[in-house]
């Protein structure tokens, strides 16, 4: 089931009548209800996964109660190394097979000795790498002893497939998910006003920015061969805010549809865009993952501590990891290098932890040193997401090399593509809005400080109306994060 | 609790609002003309936007146009049937132009306004009569086409930039260089002979009108419309052949394709007549004097 398609708009309120109106008095019921609900979301794409997701989550179950109880270090490590090779083996045969058998079968081509393997037909689950990395913080948590393990099979299965953020996360740690399954909830007001607001704004991003901006990427770098660098560098810059809106507006969404039932999830997205170098950008990109990673790899392996090689390995090692998390394609390891090599020099110079405030704080524009340390590091980020939306490298070289050539400073011809210059009109609205909402948990949260409850509604109004008016609403397109 | 429900009930109230507001806006720029029709003729011309350039001159023939821009034979069907409710109709001509029976017409096609003309009767079930004629005509926020109707005027009004000077200007047909029509019409030829089949729906409603003109004994004339030199040129042997399934069916179809061929002056583009191409047109085709190439 989709956020934006006529489904969720009616699935939604029916849970929600339910969980507020019918099942209030009992917390179980409610987290029945969650377990029930997240089980027909998933299963709306395909039945079939179901069984994966409830695997998983058995394994995860027995696994921390084992090492809940257990005070036998080798037992635990084994324990560990179970739940481990259960979710990467999952996320491996289904992920990762063919792409490795076809890397050995090229291997042993480039060495002489051609051999024959046989790749499967096999579909990816969505949403596994998420719901994966989820269980998998779960055991190791408390495998730390950072957490203690539940017996509530009910509550544990609502974490593990908890709808709002099952398929495109973010990935929530156990630490902060799961104790609130055990919470009692109240309708908070605020709570659920706030999360209808980021819903609202989560869908302006993927319906009105996502969608618009993949038509013209998809066209664009589908026939890169035809069009001159200008061309080529609009439909990166297209697809920018197409992954942006798309994979931000999922986690709005997320968010705001969590806090309809009380529940309270990580904050995913901090305005990335405006990030004045590399390493800021990591801390408002995706936040669940890289901070997943950082907590699970990055710091087990020394961190930004030791020697320089060991801090630059370290970052090598978080960077590849992360692009190959997003696909079994080479394109993804490169697009995850070169962000390393984007982050090191800033690393090494001690300057990585320079930007932690929101820039311009307290400012109503940046001044002119901040203004081009955000464009270029943003020039950075566009020339980085074009190996991530190529096919395979061929491509990906071969659109850098159009976007390099004399054509890049030509006027773009925008009759071939009608409707883009309302696009480019729209982007530069959206980004004045997150500008103005840098501050908050998303970019209209804000609009809740308006005194005059006409002008806050009539905004509301207006963003509907622009959803609708430019929005895809003809054909649901699906998140892009849904495919990893 | 209390206060979110009364809150969200209260903000829908202001959307229903809004959304007649705008169904008033846009009935004025988009629906209004469709729902006008003269009850008072014998005879009928139903087409596409090949016919809308006949405007009003084919009236001084007795003949009403009843054509609107992209409409299908579905369009068509339901008007036949309306104007079979509440009027004498003695004749109507039809398009059967080579593209009328595509799949893509399929898809661009009038069916959230012709739902105007239906009744009841005109639906399988009374759930899809009540979502058509009602909810989708009514309610903007569920027509997808309503929102594409703002959309296209928002960008045409404001960021338009073939009003800059881009190469799909909207110049007459006959200032465009060869190279201009040539590439605007290969669009156009990709655009409606895309698939090798023609699209079952639109065949299957051909059919239908055929029967139900048939059944009320009222005479149906098939019409292709004048095109351009270049368009004939480059669509070849391309045509999902609609009139074809009239000559099937004895009906006349009145083929005047090559009438125009080099007078690219009374064309707004490729396949349309301008206002004069079109009053000149209707005057070939329904004065008695002329005498048009007639295929049974």
């Amino acid at each position: 089931m989709l956020f934006n398609s006529l489904d969720f708009a009616v699935f939604l309120p029916v849970v929600f009548v339910l969980y507020w109106f019918v099942l209030d008095k009992s917390l179980k019921s409610q987290n029945l209800l969650i377990v029930m609900s997240s089980y027909l979301f998933y299963g709306w794409w395909d039945w079939r996964f179901l069984g994966l997701i409830a695997f998983s989550t058995l394994v995860d179950y027995v696994v921390g109660i084992q090492l809940d109880k257990s005070e036998d270090g080798l037992r635990r490590k084994a324990l560990l190394l179970l739940s481990l090779s259960v979710n990467i083996g999952l996320l491996g045969f289904f992920k990762y097979y063919n792409f490795f058998l076809d890397n050995f079968e090229d291997a042993f081509t480039l060495l002489g000795m051609p051999i024959q393997t046989n790749t499967l037909n096999i579909i990816l689950p969505v949403g596994i790498s998420f719901y994966t990395f989820q269980t998998m913080s779960y055991s190791i948590d408390v495998y730390r002893r950072k957490l203690k393990a539940t017996t509530d099979l009910v509550a544990f299965m609502a974490f593990v497939s908890f709808f709002p953020q099952l398929v495109a996360g973010p990935i929530e740690r156990a630490t902060n998910l799961l104790p609130q399954f055990f919470e009692k909830r109240q309708f908070d007001y605020q709570q659920a006003a706030d999360g209808m607001r980021q819903i609202l704004w989560g869908l302006f991003k993927k319906m009105v920015i996502a969608d618009n901006c993949a038509e013209f990427a998809n066209i664009i770098f589908s026939n890169y061969s035809d069009y001159g660098g200008i061309t080529l560098l609009l439909g990166a810059l297209f697809f920018t805010f197409q992954i942006y809106g798309d994979f931000s507006g999922y986690s709005d969404i997320a968010i705001g549809t969590s806090r309809l039932f009380g529940f309270r999830l990580m904050q995913n997205f901090a305005f990335p865009y405006f990030s004045r170098d590399v390493a800021e950008f990591w801390r408002r990109w995706h936040i669940s993952l890289s901070t997943w990673f950082r907590d699970y790899i990055y710091i087990p392996l020394g961190g930004s501590k030791g020697s320089k090689s060991i801090q630059i390995r370290n970052v090598f090692i978080i960077f590849l990891l992360s692009g190959f998390w997003h696909g079994a394609n080479w394109t993804y390891i490169v697009w995850g290098g070169l962000n390393a090599i984007y982050f090191i020099p800033v690393l090494l110079r001690g300057k990585n932890r320079q930007h932690l405030e929101p820039v311009a704080l307290g400012k109503k524009w940046p001044n002119s040193r901040e203004f081009f340390a955000m464009l270029g590091t943003f020039c950075l980020t566009v020339l980085s997401w074009i190996f991530f939306r190529a096919e395979n490298m061929n491509h990906a070289i071969s659109y850098l090399a159009g976007i390099f050539s004399y054509t890049l400073f030509e006027i773009p011809d925008f009759s071939i593509f009608p409707g883009a210059m309302t696009l480019l009109v729209l982007i530069a609205g959206f980004l004045a809005v997150e500008w103005r909402g840098r501050l908050g948990q998303f970019g209209i949260a804000g609009i809740q400080f308006i005194p005059r409850k006409a002008t806050r509604w009539s905004l509301y109004v207006l963003i509907i109306l622009m959803i609708d008016i430019f929005g895809n609403t003809s054909e649901q397109i699906e998140f892009i994060y849904f495919q990893f | 609790m209390k206060l979110f429900f009364k809150q969200a009930i209260v903000f829908l109230g202001i959307l229903v609002a809004v959304n007649f507001l705008l169904f008033f806006l846009i009935r004025g720029f988009y629906i209004k003309d469709y729902d006008e029709v003269d009850l008072a003729y014998p005879s009928y011309l139903l087409a596409d936007s090949h016919g809308t350039p006949l405007g009003d001159f084919t009236e001084n023939h007795q003949v009403h146009n009843f054509s609107g821009q992209s409409d299908s034979y579905l369009d068509m069907e339901r008007k036949l049937k309306f104007l079979i409710r509440n009027t004498e109709v003695k004749k109507v001509y039809i398009t059967v132009d080579d593209h009328t029976l595509s799949p893509t017409r399929e898809n661009q096609n009038n069916l959230d306004r012709s739902a105007y003309y239906t009744e009841a009767d005109d639906y399988s079930n009374y759930g899809q009569y009540i979502k058509e004629k009602y909810l989708n005509y009514y309610c903007v926020f569920l027509n997808d086409r309503y929102s594409l109707v703002i959309k296209n005027f928002i960008q045409d009004e404001l960021f338009n930039v073939s009003k800059w000077g881009g190469v799909r200007s909207k110049s007459s047909w006959e200032k465009l260089s060869n190279k201009e029509q040539i590439t605007i019409t290969k669009d156009r030829v990709k655009n409606y002979f895309e698939f090798p089949q023609p699209s079952a729906r639109m065949s299957e409603s051909l059919m239908r009108i055929i029967s139900l003109c048939k059944e009320k004994d009222i005479e149906l004339i098939g019409l292709r419309f004048p095109l351009t030199k270049t368009y004939v040129d480059l669509l070849n042997e391309e045509s999902y052949e609609a009139d074809s399934l009239m000559s099937i069916h004895q009906l006349q179809v009145i083929d005047l394709d090559s009438l125009y061929l080099e007078q690219d002056s009374l064309f707004r583009d490729m396949d349309h007549l301008d206002k004069k191409g079109g009053e000149k047109f209707a005057k070939v085709l329904f004065e008695k004097k002329t005498t048009p190439q007639i295929k049974v």
